[in-house]
């Protein structure tokens, strides 16, 4: 469950403003491919993990589109990954791997879509095509919960259970840094960034709601 | 009768009695009272706290029927298109499932997306927004009013799976709800909402009676709230709950009827109230009979107490308490106590203390009592001279010979019917039957036998008065008056036995008068002397007078000396006579000896008792001594006749006069039956020739030459002569002849008052004696 009252919201993204924290770390400098690591951390100084990091160059050619697939599996009534970032027009895959049914749903604005009672993977993937977050669901199994981060940029990562995202080869120039969690108090963070930094890691606080990644319950009627 | 003591008694009882009576109905029925409110009061406790459970049970519910809803995934997508007729479709249609009243739905950060009330305001929202801050846990509901209605609201969030709205849904609280918690509470239950415009709206399962009566006093409301309390409406215990704690504009109250308890109460106070009246009767019964048996023996005292009171003998009183025995003892003591002192007063008052024979009060009484049945003979005895007797024996010897008559008197024969003893010597005899003369007679005999007092033997001589009462009958006070006119008689006439006869009463009444104010008469100062001078015509100067005494009496006027004189001689009190006139005459010897009249020789009579009294000498000469007076200025003149009752006596106590040295004068010389022999015994020095013979002696020859003889007869004893009676110059002179010595009469005056006759005896003198005759 999350806060959404907005009334906590606004406190809580003047909050995150005066607590973000640059940390520049000395790093080698390359001429043209800059590799480039983010940490990311809540305000108790924990590794943030399922954070969406995304560098949107300010250049030109910024505007990728993929056409490359990912997959959002479903085991153990459990969508995997969490959060999946994809840049938009790419395709993803729904494989079931569970022998339970699952019916995926999203009503969410950049991507609303059903995939009906299906066993194994659907015939068909789903194409994301704008950009935007779609929250995931099941219509059978109401704990099941997943995201979607839909990028404008290729240059977006995941952190890991460390909380930090790599990249690497990234043309130097300005960027707009944005980051995201499903938890996150307030609007995402957004910030300016230009490359090469004198720093390799680069270190944000971002403020969550830290919770239970969805997981399902133990079989029978016990449960949610 | 109020004021009896019995009904003091059962009032005192009887109301002691109803105020412990009515002390313990007001406490039962008030503790009852406060027990059954208290049992109310719990009761409804537990109303209230099964209503709140009722309450929090069905929000619990409708949270668990919205949950549902709110994850139909249809419900879900029709949110999801953002379409707002399909969403206020998708809300009427899933709210109907659940059987909700209104349906809302609020963005997830708290927006109005939908609703299916028009008109709500900020604050409803608000309200409804601040309902999705509790739901965290599940689910919570608030009581929100709208348009006059409570409902019971309850949200849950919209998922799909994050949270993309809130929808809530109301349920109204109307009378079924309200009937669905009276099922389960067991109380009747009423809801009120108040709106903004001052609008009540009441949903209620009491009846519409109730209901009205409910309606007009919701101002109690708040006061409710606080405490439970009964009357709203009448025959319930009531309590109110506001049903959201955020306004106080809609209300639950709960009630809890008090009709059952009522009844006991009513039940209860009806059963005292037998008891009371009940216990009230009996206490009743109880006091009277108690008191009856407490004031029985108490009544029983008055009435013994009020026939002491009229004098009865009442039987003495059984079983009484020892107090009023003591009492009833007491007044029958007091009783006896009061009828012996009544006797004792009824005898003193009819009785002679003296000889115990009745007295002149019983004896009027005894005759007054028989009245017309009265005959027979009243006889009035009389001791003569018992004041002699008395003189002579003393008080004491006098009373035991009156005792002793008195004993003699009632066994004389014939026995007296009666016998009474008036006063001093006079003894009243009554014979039924009559009396004759010479049975009183003989009576009388019996009764003058000696007594012996103190071994001496005193005679005594009686008088009697007989009244025949057949011939004479009438009233007591003229009987009494009659006979003592009858003993007078005898008295006076020294008879012994004088029998009343018609027409003596008016003589005798004033005889009666004489003798009986006689002494009061010397005291009053009715007496006065007068004094008649005695001339010694051989020198023709006066030498002495003569001391007569006279009486004015208030009503009688003048009376007669000869006749009161002989009225106290006959009845034995002219020795009283003879001590005042002793008295007067020598306090005036002594006044004029101080006016310088020396030397007047003052001669008084003295009667023939005063003859016998030897102690009268003695008297004299300490009456002289008294006002030391020389004895020869003193002469006493007695009667022959005087003289002739009792020779022996009389000379004796003459001789006594004489050896006190007073002059002693026979009067009336010639008139008595005793021989010249005589006064050659008598010792006297003066004879005074009676004025029967002086009076015609310058006529009658025979009266002249008795006088002459008597002159010389008496010269020739040696005695002084006195001529009385001389009313002529010429009789003067012949007894100047005939050698008289002294001369008394009207032709030198007549008795003079004391004053009177100092200036005639100074004239007299100093003229020679001449000029003052006649």
């Amino acid at each position: 469950m999350q806060k959404t009252s907005s009334q906590k919201k606004k406190k809580a993204m003047s909050k995150s403003a005066g607590w973000i924290l640059l940390t520049l770390v000395m790093m080698p400098c390359f001429a043209s491919a800059i590799d480039l690591k983010l940490s990311i951390v809540a305000p108790d100084a924990l590794a943030v993990e399922d954070a969406v990091v995304e560098l949107l160059p300010l250049n030109a050619d910024a505007a990728v589109s993929s056409s490359g697939q990912k997959e959002m599996s479903q085991q153990d009534r459990t969508f995997i990954p969490f959060v999946l970032t994809v840049p938009k027009g790419t395709r993803v895959n729904f494989p079931n791997l569970d022998r339970t049914r699952h019916h995926v749903y999203s009503f969410s604005e950049p991507k609303p879509f059903e995939l009906k009672l299906y066993v194994g993977t659907p015939q068909e993937p789903v194409l994301f095509d704008k950009p935007g977050i779609v929250a995931l669901g099941c219509n059978i199994h109401d704990y099941m919960q997943a995201f979607i981060y839909v990028s404008d940029s290729s240059h977006a990562r995941v952190t890991d259970s460390e909380g930090q995202a790599s990249f690497t080869g990234l043309p130097a120039g300005n960027y707009r840094l944005r980051v995201w969690h499903p938890w996150q108090n307030g609007e995402l963070l957004e910030t300016a960034l230009t490359l090469p930094a004198e720093n390799r890691l680069l270190k944000y606080q971002i403020d969550i709601d830290r919770q239970q990644k969805p997981s399902a319950p133990p079989a029978g009627f016990g449960g949610l | 009768m109020l004021n009896s003591y019995r009904i003091r008694l059962v009032v005192a009882f009887v109301l002691v009695l109803m105020l412990v009576q009515l002390a313990t109905a007001v406490f039962v029925l008030d503790a009852a009272h406060r027990q059954q409110m208290l049992q109310q009061q719990r009761t409804l406790d537990v109303g209230i706290n099964v209503f709140r459970e009722v309450l929090a049970n069905r929000s619990l519910q409708l949270n668990n029927s919205l949950s549902v809803l709110s994850a139909d995934f249809g419900f879900k997508r029709a949110i999801a298109t953002g379409e707002s007729d399909t969403i206020l479709s998708v809300l009427e249609n899933h709210g109907s499932r659940i059987g909700a009243d209104a349906a809302i739905l609020l963005s997830p950060d708290g927006k109005l997306i939908s609703s299916s009330i028009a008109g709500l305001d900020k604050a409803d929202i608000d309200a409804l927004s601040e309902l999705t801050d509790s739901m965290n846990d599940g689910g919570a509901a608030r009581i929100l009013s709208f348009d006059n209605a409570s409902y019971q609201f309850v949200m849950q969030p919209v998922k799909a799976p994050t949270l993309i709205a809130w929808v809530g849904m109301g349920f109204v609280m109307d009378r079924q709800v309200a009937q669905q918690a009276k099922a389960i509470t067991g109380v009747e239950v009423s809801f009120i909402n108040k709106d903004s415009d001052g609008r009540f709206a009441l949903q209620s399962t009491l009846d519409a009676t109730s209901q009205s009566a409910l309606l007009s006093q919701l101002n109690r409301l708040p006061e409710l709230s606080r405490e439970a309390a009964e009357g709203f409406p009448a025959h319930y215990l009531s309590y109110a709950l506001e049903l959201d704690g955020k306004s106080a504009d809609q209300w639950v109250v709960l009630h809890l009827s008090n009709l059952k308890w009522e009844q006991n109460y009513e039940h209860l106070r009806n059963s005292m109230l037998s008891i009371f009246a009940g216990t009230l009767a009996l206490s009743l019964l109880v006091a009277a009979w108690l008191s009856g048996s407490l004031t029985r023996p108490v009544h029983t005292l008055v009435e013994f107490a009020r026939l002491i009171g009229q004098g009865q003998n009442p039987p003495p009183i059984k079983g009484a308490p020892a107090e009023l025995a003591v009492l009833a003892d007491t007044l029958t003591v007091m009783r006896d106590n009061i009828e012996a002192r009544e006797r004792d007063l009824i005898y003193q008052s009819t009785h002679d203390s003296l000889t115990g024979l009745a007295n002149r009060f019983a004896a009027k009484r005894t005759l007054q009592d028989a009245g017309d049945s009265l005959s027979g003979t009243l006889v009035l005895l009389d001791l003569k001279h018992f004041r002699h007797i008395n003189d002579m024996i003393g008080f004491a010897n006098a009373d035991s010979l009156l005792v002793m008559f008195a004993r003699r008197l009632e066994t004389i024969t014939p026995v007296p019917d009666f016998l009474a003893r008036l006063d001093g010597d006079a003894f009243l005899l009554l014979y039924n039957n009559g009396i004759t003369e010479t049975v009183l007679s003989d009576a009388i005999d019996q009764l003058e036998a000696p007594f012996s007092i103190q071994d001496s033997n005193i005679s005594i001589k009686i008088r009697a008065g007989m009244l025949s009462l057949t011939e004479h009958g009438g009233k007591v006070g003229v009987l009494l008056r009659r006979i003592e006119i009858a003993l007078m008689q005898a008295c006076l006439s020294d008879t012994r036995i004088v029998a009343y006869r018609t027409g003596e009463d008016e003589k005798y009444q004033r005889e009666l008068t004489i003798i009986n104010q006689l002494e009061r008469g010397l005291e009053q100062g009715q007496f006065h002397l007068v004094f008649q001078p005695k001339v010694d015509i051989q020198n023709n100067l006066c030498s002495g007078a003569e001391a007569l005494i006279r009486w004015d009496h208030p009503e009688l006027g003048p009376i007669r000396p000869d006749e009161f004189i002989m009225l106290a001689e006959h009845t034995g009190n002219i020795d009283l006579i003879s001590q005042w006139v002793l008295r007067q005459a020598m306090d005036q010897l002594v006044l004029w000896e101080d006016e310088g009249l020396v030397g007047l020789k003052l001669a008084v009579n003295l009667s023939a008792h005063d003859l016998v009294n030897e102690s009268l000498p003695g008297q004299i000469a300490e009456m002289l001594e008294a006002r030391e007076l020389a004895p020869d200025l003193l002469a006493i003149e007695v009667t022959e006749g005087a003289v002739m009752k009792d020779p022996m006596t009389a000379v004796s106590v003459l001789q006594k006069f004489r050896d006190l040295g007073l002059s002693i004068a026979i009067d009336d010389f010639g008139t008595g039956h005793s021989s010249l022999a005589y006064l050659k015994m008598l010792p006297v020095n003066e004879v005074k020739i009676d004025r029967s013979f002086i009076k015609d002696m310058l006529t009658n020859t025979h009266d002249a030459m008795i006088v002459e003889t008597s002159i010389a007869l008496t010269h020739s004893l040696g005695f002084s002569v006195t001529a009385e009676g001389v009313e002529e110059r010429q009789t003067i002179d012949v007894l100047r002849q005939q050698g008289c010595d002294l001369v008394q009469g009207y032709v030198y005056s007549r008795p003079l008052a004391a004053r009177d006759f100092y200036h005639w005896y100074v004239e007299f003198n100093q003229q020679g004696g001449v000029s003052s005759l006649t």
